[in-house]
């Protein structure tokens, strides 16, 4: 799993944000931009396990 | 509106020692003599920018490497001013990248209204040319290119023309020169560390010495005056 910058984590828990929320418009304009970089990263890495989750790499 | 503002996200990258602290603080000089007032952001740790932090907000002690480039994206949305000038850390080009993928830096920028121009000063040695074909083959036409050939180091740019001259063009780059400014001169201007502009004037130089420096500073800042383009990606215009 790729690494979020320790602020945005902070501010995602303490909100009580789901990683999508912390996508929208709204809130810390750096959160939003770590958080996406991370979703993006996190797609990538998880891909070759996709199969054993049972879901289809679309 | 917003869209009709030039708000500009200006940052100086390439190698350490290539000019990066100067030609931003001619630009700083330059932007404050057309009512532009910019914010500087300094991750370098050589705090170059004593002198200008009377006259503009300089933000330092920031750590490229623990994320700070977050610093500015926070900063901005509360900006009135439509400058912010940046100060890279020589040699860490791949890092940068990293840093600029990982932040969605040109996504979140564009979303509040803001354009980046990267300025690079390149010198004799070919590390700047590569370092600068990294960023222009990450950034595509995401960001503007200001290329200033600085004189102190050689007359010809020879790797420059030959390997990214055709590319750099395309993206609309422009180049501007910065003259060679004697050693003692320059070096003594960093001692008092006065801002050039008011270093013009100061009794604490040389009457010769200002008199370098006046026409160094006429000859970078008419290049620029009389560049539309460049007075765009300067975020002057």
């Amino acid at each position: 799993m790729p690494e979020l910058i320790e602020h945005a984590f902070d501010y995602i828990d303490e909100k009580e944000l789901t990683f999508e929320e912390a996508m929208q418009p709204g809130n810390k304009i750096s959160v939003e931009g770590r958080t996406k970089g991370w979703t993006r990263n996190f797609k990538t890495a998880i891909k070759p396990a996709l199969h054993l989750l049972g879901i289809d790499d679309a | 509106m917003l869209s009709d503002l030039n708000r500009r996200v200006i940052i100086a990258t390439g190698d350490a020692r290539t000019g990066k602290s100067t030609c931003l603080k001619l630009v700083v000089d330059l932007l404050r003599s057309q009512n532009k007032s910019p914010v500087l952001y300094d991750f370098d740790k050589r705090k170059k920018f004593k002198g200008y932090s009377k006259l503009i907000p300089v933000c330092d002690n920031l750590n490229f490497f623990k994320g700070n480039t977050d610093v500015i994206l926070d900063d901005i949305e509360e900006f009135d001013e439509e400058v912010v000038l940046v100060d890279m850390p020589g040699q860490y080009v791949g890092e940068m990248l990293e840093e600029i993928e990982d932040c969605y830096f040109f996504e979140q920028l564009k979303r509040s209204g803001w354009q980046v121009t990267f300025l690079q000063p390149i010198s004799h040695r070919f590390d700047c040319i590569d370092y600068l074909k990294q960023i222009m083959d990450y950034s595509g036409n995401l960001a503007k290119y200001v290329v200033v050939k600085n004189l102190y180091f050689d007359k010809y740019f020879i790797k420059f023309e030959k390997e990214v001259s055709q590319q750099f063009y395309k993206l609309g780059g422009v180049t501007v020169a910065v003259g060679k400014l004697q050693q003692s001169v320059y070096q003594k201007i960093e001692e008092t560390a006065i801002p050039y502009q008011e270093a013009c004037n100061s009794p604490k130089l040389f009457l010769l010495y200002r008199s370098y420096l006046y026409r160094w500073m006429k000859s970078f800042n008419e290049q620029l005056l009389s560049n539309h383009l460049i007075l765009e990606y300067l975020g002057i215009k």
